[in-house]
């Protein structure tokens, strides 16, 4: 007859107070028969282990509660601990004061201010410093929206900013890639570098391009060409790498660019035939408010980077919406006021600002550009020629319009008017007829000569509320003293306030002083009433 | 003229054109009318109001910033690190000085006075690593060492250059 066995094995560790149950190994008989001695027994052992474990559970519970009260308490003590921590932080630590905003003000100003060829990326440096500001840096997309494609670029650092500037418009620039060898030594880097960026083109909001060697150039006009529509690009930036540099018709972007509002280029060489200017493409460049057209000198290599005037004329007539043009450098080659084929002028409806800055006082061209423009609405008109011991060309004859019995001004509505060496004694007489609505007055070199009293009319120039001289020279300022002296002791018209520059030199500061006897003066860094 | 009382109780009489400066105290001023009654200002010690005040005195009378140019700062506004030859002077004063002039600028609404002290603690950071930043204002790290590694391997290609 088979053995009938029940083994019943504690566990050890129960009796060591851990929670398991005691372990119960039962050795099944084969065959039950009605044996009662055995099963009291077992009933026994059960009940004693029920109440072992009864005793247990009332002990475990009551540590339970003991714990959970100890954990209530260490979660006090370290909140008030934390508290003190943060505390006694803010004591060590001023910066930590600040409330989030003005972190963050701070913060935007450190991004956009920074010099992008240094090493450590401020937006990145940021995110390691501590996890407040680097919760802040991470929550605010704006700070990640500049993306620079460099020689240097890591692929990780532009998809770190593509994902941390979230959907916002994105700033990119292209620049530094100066050595064509670069190309042999590190091939289609260029290529690779610009992919990582061109998925987000649709979100490109402002394009800077510059440094940038002829072949790569090349490349990337042509890879901007495929690119497909960039609905979100407002702005344009082209510098040339050297005089004689042509920037590619492409970066004007014309259709492909359908909300461009400023084109700001270096070195662009148009024709009549530039395929950027078709026929019948007379739409292309219809929101462009602000053009900016700029010569790369120094050298003769600039020679060959001038526009032709029937060139020019037609990316004008694309530009029905254009409220601002500057021109620096003589870039428009203009060989005659009536080369045009239609009546000799160019027409700027809506223009308000027109800046020459011709960069040398005998420009060939400028006469003739200045006697074409027809701008009915101009606001501001700024001519600097460079400093000089030389006057710069004189252009008042063209400043006024014959035909009538009086002459009239060619731009009657001018408030704002910027001259350096364009005014001479000579002239001033017609700069101040040509501009009767002058508000804000800024002017250097020998223009002060426009207050000699000897050419100033009576009744001039009364709506002139602000007069800006940039540095000058003794006689020019003591011209100012004399003429406000005049106009104001008749009673010809209530001074303007008068901005000058901060001088050491005690005669310049004694003439300053005598000013104050007829307005306020304001010095560049500093003021004195 | 208009009185105001610092936290540390010191009375400062402040001619009203200087004072408005604070487009807080200007509206108090707008909405109280004329008093002789002193405003406090809680959260300004008199060694900052007097900089402060300094500051508004040396700056009266130029065009407050108008809160369309704050609505469209993001666009329009042009931001440059330049600050004038005299705010530059006027800020430079130890950091606890220059943190306790933007957190009053910022309490008192004085918006260019808070553009001249956040540009030039932007100017600070500039160019610095994290470590120099955290020693540069006593910036505890926080960081754990597993989080320090893994913000490290994120930036790992700028620590190869």
């Amino acid at each position: 007859m088979m053995a009938r066995r029940w083994t019943i094995q504690k566990n050890k560790s129960v009796l060591d107070n851990d929670l398991s149950l005691p372990s119960l190994t039962m050795s099944r008989p084969l065959r039950r028969t009605y044996q009662p001695g055995v099963d009291r027994e077992l009933f026994q052992v059960l009940q004693s282990e029920a109440a072992h474990l009864e005793g247990k559970e009332i002990e475990l519970v009551s540590q339970i509660k003991a714990l959970s009260e100890a954990l209530v308490s260490v979660r006090s003590t370290l909140s008030t601990l934390r508290f003190r921590a943060n505390e006694c932080a803010k004591r060590i630590s001023p910066v930590a004061r600040l409330p989030n905003e003005t972190l963050l003000a701070i913060f935007e100003e450190a991004v956009s201010g920074q010099d992008m060829c240094s090493r450590t990326r401020v937006e990145s440096a940021i995110t390691r410093v501590s996890h407040r500001w680097r919760r802040i840096a991470l929550h605010t997309p704006r700070l990640w929206t500049r993306v620079c494609v460099t020689p240097d670029t890591d692929e990780r650092d532009v998809q770190l900013h593509l994902s941390r500037s979230a959907d916002l418009p994105l700033d990119v620039e292209v620049w530094g890639w100066w050595d064509y060898r670069d190309s042999f030594t590190r091939p289609h880097h260029f290529e690779h570098t610009l992919a990582i960026v061109l998925p987000s083109a649709s979100r490109w909001r402002r394009m800077k391009i510059g440094a940038s060697c002829d072949t790569l150039l090349t490349s990337l006009s042509f890879i901007l060409r495929t690119v497909g529509p960039l609905d979100a690009l407002q702005q344009v930036t082209f510098k040339a790498q050297q005089p004689g540099q042509i920037c590619p018709t492409t970066l004007l972007m014309g259709k492909s660019a359908p909300n461009l509002r400023s084109i700001d280029v270096e070195n662009i060489v148009l024709t009549a035939r530039s395929p950027c200017l078709h026929n019948h493409d007379f739409d292309c460049f219809i929101g462009v408010t602000h053009l900016i057209l700029r010569l790369h000198e120094g050298d003769a290599r600039a020679l060959k980077t001038t526009t032709e005037l029937q060139g020019f004329h037609a990316l004008l007539l694309r530009m029905p919406n254009l409220v601002s043009l500057s021109l620096y450098g003589e870039l428009i080659c203009v060989k005659s006021a009536t080369s045009l084929e239609d009546e000799g002028n160019i027409t700027l409806p809506r223009l308000q600002t027109l800046i020459f800055h011709p960069n040398t006082v005998r420009p060939r061209y400028l006469r003739n550009l200045i006697a074409m423009v027809m701008a009915p609405e101009l606001r501001h008109f700024e001519l600097v020629y460079p400093d000089s011991f030389t006057q710069g060309q004189d252009i008042s004859d063209l400043l006024l319009q014959k035909g009538c019995e009086q002459p009239t001004p060619k731009f009657p509505l001018v408030e704002r008017l910027v001259l350096n060496n364009a005014a001479n004694i000579a002239s001033a007489a017609a700069f101040i007829r040509a501009f009767p609505a002058v508000d804000q007055l800024t002017i250097s070199g020998a223009d002060v000569g426009i207050f000699d009293l000897r050419t100033w009319e009576e009744g001039s120039w009364r709506t002139i509320t602000r007069l800006t001289l940039r540095p000058s020279q003794r006689d020019h300022l003591s011209m100012v003293v004399n003429w406000l002296n005049a106009v104001t002791s008749n009673g010809d018209l209530k001074a303007p306030l008068v901005q000058g520059p901060i001088t050491d030199c005690p005669i310049m500061m004694r003439l300053y002083e005598e000013l104050k006897r007829y307005t306020q003066i304001e010095l560049f860094g500093m003021d004195s009433k | 003229m208009v009185h105001l009382v610092t936290s540390d109780n010191v009375e400062f009489v402040v001619d009203k054109e200087v004072v408005e400066r604070s487009v807080l105290i200007k509206n108090m001023l707008e909405d109280v009318g004329e008093t002789d009654q002193s405003i406090p200002l809680a959260n300004v010690s008199s060694a900052v109001l007097r900089k402060v005040i300094e500051y508004c005195e040396h700056h009266r009378g130029e065009p407050l910033p108008s809160a369309d140019a704050d609505q469209n700062q993001d666009e329009t506004r042009k931001r440059t690190t330049d600050i004038s030859e005299w705010d530059q002077k006027f800020i430079t004063v130890d950091q606890e000085m220059l943190f306790e002039i933007i957190l009053a600028a910022n309490y008192l609404d004085i918006k260019s006075l808070l553009d001249v002290g956040c540009k030039t603690v932007a100017n600070m950071i500039k160019g610095k690593t994290p470590d120099e930043i955290r020693r540069l204002f006593n910036i505890v790290n926080d960081f754990t060492p597993e989080e320090e590694a893994q913000i490290k391997k994120e930036n790992e290609w700028a620590e190869d250059r």
